[in-house]
């Protein structure tokens, strides 16, 4: 059986407008591509997964079932772990926190 | 006739190079074929390019001239529901990020007016259109044959010619450079025009700031841009795949019209009416990547040695800031340095070069991997992406970035520059069997033959 993490379901849920919540693992999670975004975001500051750059595709997120074997070979750092951007060398950050 | 320093081509590159040579105490001659004003797209700054106006002195008049000022890019996603936006930015010498503002200008009056400046400054402006290169024994570029309006010629010899004649590519198309390839958007043509009545931003800064350039998504190849000219016209482009184009049979204007809506949601919202007031322009196959653009009494500047993509505006800034670098180096070149070895600004050719690398490598994954692209700017690296919309591209400017890096990964594309002919272009990768388009030895003689071939 696969582990969805409810705050995950939740997060989805609450982000696919007038759309009922999802009931069948393979059903198209029906997000914009821009919310798909702000999953990631979401996946990494929130729950603590890091998603490697080769799997932000599409194909990951399409569905519950995808996302679930996404996260299945990832262990979250932390729950509640904020996942800063890799700091480049000398170069002092300012606009990164803008979003928020 | 005589004079150390030519520059082909008075637009925007050529004018800034004039200036940046008076700055170096030189007073350069400006050949320019059409009379100004004239009309001309690329019509939007990033940072830096605002920042180059800015060293030359032109903000006071670029404010009283009433250029809408450029506060960012928004771009809609296909849906034309959701956008992400990246608002202009400065850095400061000790590297700090800030918010930061640019400019959107009609060609026709921002030639002019640079131009003019140019010549008010010290350059010399001619009318007439450059024919051919005299070359030395060596090789080495010393003059080029003019033709004036009157229909006669004649030869100008000069130390230097500097290349700022766009994508009319003089020294390449004259095969004085290295070859010219075609690069990866040589299939898409551009359609646009000028409109009235269009709904812009309601604000006066930030992500709704009414002078912003929006870009419309549809999908691989397909977008739209918007960029505020004045209070009242806004410039509308299409881009569309070649044969797309073809399968319609309509004329230009008819396309550009039937299709424009079919582009986004938001961009119908944003143009109730299409009051079109300039006629509907096309350009093309226009991305090229021209190899050895400079050498002994040569540099080419701007689009005169390479072309990418208009997506993200970078034309005019890559162009004026070329010109900068390539200021002080002809300075050494007429003191009489630089005179050995066989390129003497190899070190500004690779310089410039890995810059639009850098470039190329965000914009083709852009259109490869949207997606990512999208949580790079929003998520991953924003600093990094707003140094790079900025046109902060350069090895000086702490590029590759880790968002570039993450890129070519993504890409599975390696630059190497250790070499003699440093980097092989990218278009040339993806298309080998028609790499080399200009070579002297090609079987092909022009690229549009080549297209006319296929």
């Amino acid at each position: 059986m696969m582990k969805i993490p409810p705050k995950l379901k939740e997060y989805i849920d609450n982000n696919r407008g007038s759309l009922p919540p999802i009931i069948d693992l393979d059903e198209p999670l029906q997000i914009d591509s821009l919310r798909v975004v702000r999953l990631v975001a979401f996946l990494e500051n929130d729950l603590g997964y890091r998603v490697e750059d080769e799997e932000l595709i599409a194909e990951n997120f399409a569905t519950l079932r995808n996302l679930g074997e996404l996260l299945a070979t990832k262990t979250p750092t932390a729950p509640t772990a904020e996942v800063e951007p890799p700091p480049q060398q000398g170069i002092p950050t300012f606009l990164a926190k803008r979003e928020k | 006739m005589k004079t150390d320093v030519l520059i082909i081509g008075g637009g925007p590159g050529g004018a800034a190079m004039a200036m940046f040579l008076v700055r170096e105490g030189i007073k350069p001659v400006i050949l320019e074929q059409e009379e100004f004003p004239r009309y001309h797209i690329g019509e939007s700054l990033t940072g830096e390019g605002g920042q180059v106006l800015r060293r030359l002195g032109f903000e006071g008049e670029m404010t009283k001239r009433e250029h809408p000022v450029k506060h960012g890019v928004r771009v809609f996603g296909t849906s034309g529901v959701n956008s992400w936006y990246v608002p202009v930015s400065a850095r400061d010498k000790e590297w700090n990020l800030s918010f930061s503002t640019t400019w959107q200008v009609r060609r026709s009056d921002f030639d002019t007016m640079m131009l003019k400046e140019a010549e008010t400054r010290g350059a010399t402006v001619m009318q007439g259109t450059a024919t051919k290169p005299l070359l030395a024994d060596d090789g080495a570029v010393r003059g080029v044959t003019v033709r004036w309006p009157d229909g006669k010629s004649e030869d100008i010899e000069t130390q230097i010619v500097l290349d700022c004649s766009g994508q009319a590519t003089f020294l390449a198309n004259q095969r004085v450079t290295g070859p010219k390839y075609l690069g990866n958007y040589d299939k898409q043509v551009a359609f646009f025009s000028q409109l009235t009545g269009a709904v812009r931003g309601s604000g006066t800064s930030g992500e709704e700031a009414k002078d912003n350039t929006l870009i419309f998504y549809a999908k691989k190849f397909h977008w739209a841009w918007f960029i505020p000219l004045d209070k009242d016209v806004v410039s509308v482009g299409m881009v569309t795949p070649n044969a797309d184009f073809l399968a319609k049979k309509q004329t230009p204007e008819e396309f550009f019209r039937n299709e424009l809506y079919d582009i986004n949601p938001e961009l119908r919202n944003r143009i109730p009416d299409l009051n079109l007031v300039e006629k509907v322009h096309v350009i093309p196959n226009y991305s090229y990547q021209v190899r050895g653009f400079c050498g002994k009494g040569f540099i080419c500047i701007g689009d005169a040695h390479r072309f990418i993509d208009p997506i993200f505006s970078f034309g005019l800034t890559v162009t004026m800031r070329e010109a900068e670098f390539a200021a002080p180096l002809v300075r050494e070149y007429l003191e009489g340095r630089r005179r050995n070895g066989e390129n003497p600004f190899s070190e500004h050719q690779v310089f410039c070069e890995r810059g639009i690398d850098n470039l190329e490598d965000m914009i083709d994954l852009f259109w490869e991997q949207p997606f990512a692209f999208a949580t790079f700017v929003y998520h991953r690296y924003p600093d990094q992406l707003t140094d790079a919309f900025a046109g902060r591209i350069y090895p000086t400017e702490h590029q590759p970035s880790p968002a570039v890096v993450g890129f070519r990964k993504m890409l599975k594309r390696t630059r190497e520059y250790d070499k003699d002919d440093y980097s092989v272009p990218i278009g040339s990768r993806f298309h080998p069997e028609r790499a080399a388009i200009w070579e002297p030895n090609s079987p092909v003689a022009t690229t549009e033959q080549w297209m006319g071939a296929r």
